[in-house]
């Protein structure tokens, strides 16, 4: 019997054209049906160049796949050229082109001296969702775009986190990592968002080491920078909310990057001589165990389940339910990130599961007992059933349908800080 | 499994008439990859003006000269071609140079399907025959156009 998928958390491969999107100036050019883009698009996200969802496509049917549908990418991409002025082409494949067989890369190849760089990413839905896909188009860049440097940079750090779009709070949370970077007294780097793009892609090979901030999502690309363009790199696997987590990151980032220890320890002491402020201020309110529920559970992509887990343990002193990660995270990395769920302060353990159906997640969800209201941050999806148990909503996992988020941020002390007011602001409104 | 193919040919080697154009269609039929021309059959005489609008051409009949709105703006209606249409409604695919929309999307409703390639007919029925077997017979579609 055919198996069945309920709410899946992604999308297919070709939804990397959000990637190509979020670079500001660079393009998508799809090789696929014309229905795969309108499926995947959301309303939200511009490259703040390109109008949103509006991608040159080869829009192939069923003529193409008997008589192959290379000629109409070479002319799709030809003409791209000629009308719309970007500073990278990204040539996105989808099922179609490549379950005929057309040869991508032979055609994209065929504009190596068009002036402007055309690079290809291999994007067909049957190779994986669109967090793979988002690996796929950085490694196209550093394998078809980025060369060696012959000189490197001091202090300058490219820093790698969330996949823009699927990531709610992609922008700031770059953003918001690049301000930490930079008060440690490097120099980050990064590639999307406003007043990035070709200039810092061009950048990359020249940075002292890269650094990750996310579980596995392109752990393989910092691996293929590190061979191809001797960048050593250094991974982080939690996303850092909150004081405990990021005066951890902080020292943890420092140390690779040889700052001074008295550096680092100031800079997180003024750091967390506010956050400790603002929370003693509301000390109350978080004392008065009425208000907030006492387990929690996560659904949501590996990052956020697993950062947001440890800040509410950690920060907040809440305990953890079943915590689930539904992004179809790739079997060799699993045992390591439950390693990071099971070493938790105050000798807390979390269960976690990988678990894609939300039928399946929901129904555990209704198992638990959570001792009273549960407290659960996920997808839209879970509105439903966490309104069933009476319980406290937050929607900070894809699909987003009830929040808009302009350049908010999770991350880092101050990030900590809105997670807190958000997550609060329900419980209180509840009671109020 | 055998069906049949309508390609819009003159001289039964090259595809050099579009689906409006055409005056007659070739017929071949396939069985399995196996393909011979049978018949041409000729476009009706029938197919003239006034001859359609019954419900069951798709609602794209039964506007000859009949609304006021569409007078003047050039649309000739969709004289003639609905019945062209009913000509090869009996074949899986017609082959021609091109085709215009409105006849496009009546072969769609009869899941007449349209492959509109300027190549030589006997390229074109290779290609498509090999197409059509391994969807028949459930092979995968890599190069779905050749016939190893």
């Amino acid at each position: 019997m055919a198996k069945l998928l309920d709410q899946q958390r992604y999308k297919c491969a070709l939804g990397a054209m959000q990637t190509v999107q979020a670079i500001t100036r660079a393009i998508p050019i799809l090789h696929s049906g014309p229905g795969c883009a309108q499926k995947l698009s959301d309303s939200i996200g511009s490259s703040g160049y390109f109008s949103p969802n509006i991608f040159p496509c080869t829009s192939i049917n069923e003529k193409d796949v008997v008589f192959g549908g290379v000629k109409k990418l070479e002319t799709t991409i030809e003409n791209a050229l000629k009308v719309i002025d970007a500073d990278l082409y990204v040539v996105l494949t989808g099922c179609i082109p490549e379950i005929v067989g057309d040869d991508t890369g032979e055609v994209v190849s065929r504009f190596a001296d068009a002036g402007k760089p055309v690079i290809y990413a291999s994007t067909a839905g049957f190779k994986g969702n669109n967090y793979r896909g988002h690996e796929q188009v950085i490694d196209a860049i550093v394998d078809q775009y980025l060369r060696k440097a012959d000189d490197r940079q001091k202090g300058l750090v490219n820093i790698w986190a969330d996949v823009p779009y699927q990531d709610l709070f992609w922008l700031g949370n770059i953003r918001e990592l690049e301000r930490l970077i930079a008060e440690l007294g490097l120099e980050p780097n990064t590639i999307f968002g406003y007043q990035r793009g070709i200039e810092n892609i061009n950048r990359v090979p020249k940075a002292e080491f890269n650094l990750l901030v996310s579980p596995w999502v392109s752990v393989g690309n910092m691996k293929k920078m590190e061979k191809k363009l001797g960048i050593p790199y250094l991974h982080y696997p939690t996303l850092p909310i909150g004081a405990f987590e990021t005066s951890k990151f902080l020292r943890e980032v420092g140390k690779f990057a040889g700052v001074p220890e008295e550096k680092v320890e100031e800079l997180i002491n003024r750091h967390e001589n506010y956050y400790y402020y603002l929370i003693e201020r509301y000390a109350d309110m978080f004392l008065e165990t009425r208000v907030m529920a006492k387990q929690f559970s996560v659904v949501a992509d590996a990052q956020y389940a697993l950062g947001i887990t440890k800040f509410l343990v950690n920060d907040l002193g809440l305990v953890p339910a079943g915590q689930y990660i539904v992004d179809d995270t790739p079997k060799q990395f699993r045992e390591e990130i439950k390693k990071e769920f099971a070493n938790l302060n105050y000798g807390l353990k979390a269960e976690v599961s990988f678990e894609t159906d939300a039928y399946k997640i929901h129904n555990e969800i209704k198992k638990h007992d959570y001792h009273g209201y549960p407290l659960i941050l996920g997808s839209y999806y879970e509105k439903e059933v966490v309104e069933e148990l009476f319980g406290h909503y937050l929607n900070i996992s894809w699909p987003v349908q009830d929040k808009v988020v302009l350049d908010d941020s999770y991350v880092g002390y101050t990030g900590g800080i809105r997670l807190i007011e958000d997550i609060y602001s329900v419980a209180v409104q509840r009671w109020n | 499994m055998a069906y049949k193919i309508a390609v819009a040919s003159s001289d039964g080697v090259h595809i050099d008439r579009t689906f409006g154009a055409a005056s007659a269609f070739r017929i071949y039929e396939v069985t399995d990859r196996e393909y011979a021309e049978t018949e041409i059959r000729s476009v009706s005489d029938d197919a003239s003006p006034g001859s359609e609008g019954t419900a069951s051409d798709g609602g794209m009949g039964g506007c000859q000269g009949g609304r006021e709105a569409c007078r003047g703006i050039g649309c000739s209606g969709n004289q003639g071609m609905t019945a062209k249409v009913e000509t090869v409604s009996d074949c899986r695919c017609v082959i021609c140079a091109r085709i215009g929309f409105p006849a496009l999307k009546q072969l769609e409703r009869r899941a007449v399907k349209v492959f509109d390639v300027t190549c030589t007919v006997e390229e074109a029925l290779e290609k498509i025959t090999a197409y059509f077997y391994r969807a028949d017979t459930h092979q995968p579609f890599r190069h779905a156009g050749t016939r190893e």
